[in-house]
């Protein structure tokens, strides 16, 4: 999948604001990609925006592709793109108490979601051959008992379950993708680390690519082999983990890295970046970290960068590196 | 159980503790200060309040609520002879106002701002504005005077022969009587009247059915079914409504003990035997035995739709059912 | 002399003292001046909001002015002019006559006092009896809230309707026992509201917040909690003069409110009732006054309750 120059925006009462200013990812098949940044960077929106899940009254696309296997899903209707969801494209979301029914029991969310995948796959099953699935499904994600338990409601499970229940019903219309969007950060550590494991199994096993939305870089680190640092509605840097932790070159990733606090030394201060995100509604022109940043120059304050490439598998938006002046600068 | 008691309590208090005297106005104006202190023992008003109070509670229980001075009847009597008719009527216009009510706030809010949506928010807001009784008289005028397609009152033909009763409701009662003709007339005798009752409620109903539908429809959820590829119309009907229908679910209940109490006004403008009408009467009459044991009546059925309602909501929502 | 100094300022300088004591006034209010400009903007976007506030403006001023402009004053109470009655709706009788010739019209506008009255003392006396009910059981609790709670659900299980009939019935007919009547099935609603929302903002942190500085339990509920409950009290309360008013037709219809000669709306229909349907004026226009002012109070409150209530904005 990629993701080309998407750009979106948001009506506001206070104004138009300018959401995602040219999103730039791309994910290959079998790849775990993480997407870091602090809140409101325009993760989780971008994330939505894939599956079209976006309110479209106060929410526009105003440019930019989305490329699945070739096909740009920006430019499908409601129907084709409810034929993705699910069966191509799967998306796990943050809070699993609230993003399940609370008066339907699991069996009936999950049968009705494996019954709809299985006539979009031209195959359909029927009520109890969709149980069937359904109990396999659970057991696939290591819920106990699950022959039993499929009857009951969602506030009888733990947060760490639900969740898991949210894994098996996202798997199971097959996709080839999992939008996870910040999927551990309502759950204690250890279950955290737990649906990581889950997570990281899948992709072993399934051959499934997995794009990982959080603002906790070390979750990112211990499931996905690729980031991309999001800033206020730009990706400012792309890379494999080894290198963001060993050598980041945007100043805001090189920010982000510092603030992790270190338990090595004994009087170790507690770095932050200074300042917070700009307005989207009047955004600054030019780079939008520049007024935060402790490297910027003149000309970072009039023309934006663009993302250019320093090495393999390594891009980075930053007027440090020439490369970056977009073209007709 | 403790409001019960509290409801005979109330009641039993208004009339007495009302200013002026019972006895005298059963009397009538020009009676003698013999028999109004005849009526007096008669009523029991000269005891202490308490005994009249453990005397009314007694008469509860054994179904004596005393002797209505207009009708001259039991007022135990008249009101089985009158609740049914005001029952009747009232669920047929809760059963109306639910009908139409839920489906539109549906489809307001699923199609907001649209043509439908404005007009039912139209509907929805003069329902609740326009006075009932006015509200019949024009629809009297309009219907029956000019259009004649509806009587103008009573729940019957004056030449139709009630069904046989097994419920009292006339309209089930000819259905299992197989009396389709009466059927017919006692349908187009209710038809008014409870196009008048439903009003408000279905005003009510269509509200907040529609905020609720569209509170819902913003929760989480909604996104993942949504993601999951579920159709719009399975969201809507099925994963929102339910959802929906708790809030509104109490909403019916209240309104139900509106139109019990609306039924006072409605019955008047129809001459609709019921409950109402005798209460309206009595209260006119200032009979104050019949005023207390129909408001104790209707307390009563307000009391078990309530009563319902709360069934119903665990029947909606598994989180309250092991509770 | 600052005013010529001001003036006479060229260069940088220039309006930049008065700039500074404007903009630090402008500073200081800018939260609440954004709430009100917030307000403003979404009461002025619904048509239905300021279609009632026009509405409730109208009623206002009739109730002010009527008497003052109506065509026929001495219609309102008691004479009779049999030779103009029951005329049909003409250019000096807007609504027409009634059968004993009186100015409908006249006798609409006058009602519109009546109306206010009613409407008016019932939510105030609701109000001054509920409210610190209200508060009480919220703040205090305990037993006593207890009580307070159950007594008002007793209330509260009898329709209101009913209830007010039945007071009216004991009592007698007459303007003053209807106002009683309807007082006493109100206030109950008003002590549940309340109640519910002072619990809620005891709970608030800056409440606790207050009483960990030691503020007094008067003070607290006068300048925290009854500072958060205005906002759903007043459109309650909007809401409810319509609601009163309606109501007391009712009554007045049935015989058991204001009592003729009085141009109250709801007699006005049961004596037009007789009169139906070759008649037909004398019933509708009073009706038509009671569902266009009770119209007009719901749409304002609800379009204040857009405003106040935070919580049912979008």
């Amino acid at each position: 999948m990629e993701i080309k120059d998407l750009a979106l925006h948001f009506d506001t009462f206070e104004g138009t604001a300018k959401v995602l200013d040219g999103v730039s990812l791309s994910l290959e098949r079998g790849d775990t990609l993480g997407v870091v940044g602090e809140t409101g960077c325009g993760k989780s929106i971008t994330a939505k925006a894939i599956l079209g899940l976006l309110p479209t009254p106060p929410a526009r696309i105003v440019g930019g592709q989305i490329l699945f296997k070739g096909e740009d899903l920006l430019t499908k209707n409601q129907k084709e793109i409810g034929a993705v969801r699910g069966t191509r494209i799967a998306m796990i979301f943050q809070d699993p108490m609230t993003y399940l029914n609370p008066v339907f029991s699991i069996e009936k969310q999950m049968t009705d979601v494996i019954i709809r995948h299985s006539k979009q796959n031209k195959k359909p099953l029927n009520k109890k051959q969709a149980r069937d699935k359904a109990v396999e499904l659970l057991e696939s994600v290591q819920i106990p008992s699950p022959a039993q338990r499929i009857g009951e409601y969602p506030h009888e499970f733990s947060g760490g379950m639900r969740q898991r229940v949210l894994i098996a019903m996202a798997l199971s219309g097959d996709p080839e993708l999992l939008i996870a969007d910040e999927p551990t950060t309502a759950l204690d550590v250890t279950i955290q680390a737990q649906i990581l494991r889950l997570l990281k199994g899948l992709v072993n096993r399934l051959h499934l690519s997995i794009l990982l939305i959080s603002h906790d870089l070390g979750v990112v680190a211990k499931l996905c082999k690729r980031v991309a640092v999001m800033y206020a509605g730009n990706v400012v840097e792309t890379s494999s983990i080894e290198n963001i932790f060993n050598s980041p070159l945007h100043p805001y990733s090189k920010g982000l890295l510092n603030s992790i606090p270190k338990l090595k030394k004994r009087d170790a201060t507690l770095e932050g970046i200074a300042g917070s995100i700009p307005s989207f509604i009047t955004p600054p022109q030019g780079c939008r970290f520049a007024p935060r940043c402790t490297e910027a120059m003149e000309l970072c304050q009039k023309v934006k960068p663009v993302l250019a490439q320093v090495e393999p598998g390594h891009s980075f938006a930053c007027h440090l590196y020439p490369a970056c002046r977009p073209a007709d600068a | 159980m403790l409001t019960l008691l509290g409801l005979i309590t109330i009641t039993f208090l208004v009339a007495r503790v009302a200013p002026g005297d019972p006895a005298r106005a059963a009397a009538g104006e020009d009676a003698t200060q013999e028999m109004v202190e005849t009526l007096r023992e008669e009523f029991g008003l000269n005891e202490p309040l308490y005994v009249q109070y453990a005397e009314y509670i007694k008469g509860i229980f054994t179904g004596n609520l005393g002797k209505s001075i207009r009708t001259q009847h039991m007022v135990a009597h008249d009101l089985v002879r009158y609740f049914p008719a005001t029952l009747e009527l009232t669920i047929f216009s809760l059963i109306m106002a639910v009908l139409l009510g839920i489906p539109l706030g549906v489809i307001c809010a699923v199609k907001k701002d649209s043509m439908i949506d404005h007009l039912a928010r139209l509907v929805s807001v003069s329902g609740l504005a326009v006075p009932m009784f006015w509200l019949g008289l024009m629809l009297q005028l309009i219907f029956s005077l000019y259009f004649d397609l509806f009587p103008t009152g009573g729940r019957l033909g004056m030449l139709t022969v009630p069904p046989p009763s097994v419920t009292h409701f006339y309209l089930i009662d000819s259905l299992l009587a197989g009396q389709w003709s009466t059927f017919k007339d006692a349908l187009s005798h209710i038809f008014l009247p409870a196009v008048v009752l439903s009003f408000p409620a279905l005003a009510s109903i269509i509200r907040v059915n529609r905020s609720d539908m569209l509170e819902v429809l913003k929760r989480d959820f909604i996104t993942s079914a949504r993601a999951h590829g579920i159709s719009q119309t399975r969201i809507v009907g099925q994963y929102a409504l339910k959802n929906a229908m708790i809030p509104t679910a109490t909403m019916i209940g209240l309104r139900f003990g509106w139109m019990l109490g609306g039924t006072i006004l409605v019955e008047t403008v129809f001459d609709w035997p019921g409950l109402g009408n005798y209460a309206v009467q009595s209260a006119v009459y200032s009979d104050f035995q019949p005023i207390m044991g129909a408001t104790l009546a209707i307390g009563l059925s307000f009391m078990v739709a309530t009563l319902i309602v709360d069934l119903i909501y665990g029947l909606l929502d598994p989180r309250v059912r092991y509770e | 002399m600052t005013i010529k100094r001001i003036l006479n300022a060229t260069g940088p300088d220039a309006g930049s003292v008065s700039q500074s004591a404007w903009t630090q006034w402008k500073e200081k209010r800018e939260s609440s001046i954004r709430d009100i400009r917030l307000s403003w903007y979404l009461f002025r976007k619904s048509p239905t909001s300021m279609l009632g506030a026009v509405i409730v403006g109208v009623f206002l001023l009739t109730v002010l002015i009527g008497p003052m402009i109506v065509p026929f004053p001495e219609d309102a109470t008691g004479t009779v002019h049999i030779e103009r009655k029951l005329i049909a709706p003409n250019a000096t009788h807007f609504f027409g006559t009634d059968d004993l010739g009186r100015d409908i019209f006249t006798r609409v506008v006058m009602g519109t006092r009546i109306s206010m009255q009613i409407g008016l003392i019932i939510i105030l006396v609701a109000m001054g009896i509920g409210v610190p009910l209200g508060i009480t059981a919220g703040y205090v609790g305990g037993w006593l809230g207890e009580t307070i709670m159950r007594v008002t659900d007793m209330f509260l299980s009898i329709p209101g309707r009913v209830f007010a009939l039945a007071v009216v019935g004991a009592m007698g007919p007459g303007m003053v026992n209807c106002i009683i009547a309807l007082s006493v099935v109100w206030w109950p609603g008003y002590v549940r509201l309340v109640q519910g929302r002072t619990l809620a903002v005891r709970e608030e942190s800056f409440v606790e917040a207050a009483r960990a500085v030691g503020a007094q339990k008067g003070r607290i509920i006068f300048s925290h909690i009854l500072p958060n409950c205005s906002s759903v009290i007043i459109v309650k309360a909007s809401m409810d003069i319509g609601m009163a008013i309606l109501a007391a037709a009712g009554l007045g219809f049935i015989g058991l409110g204001a009592q003729p000669p009085l141009p109250e709306w709801g007699v006005m229909i049961s004596e037009g009732r007789n009169f139906l349907p070759d008649w037909w004026w004398y019933a509708t226009f009073p009706g038509l006054a009671i569902f266009t002012t009770v119209l007009g109070f719901n749409l304002l409150g609800d379009g204040l309750r857009d405003i106040l209530d935070p919580q049912s904005r979008g």
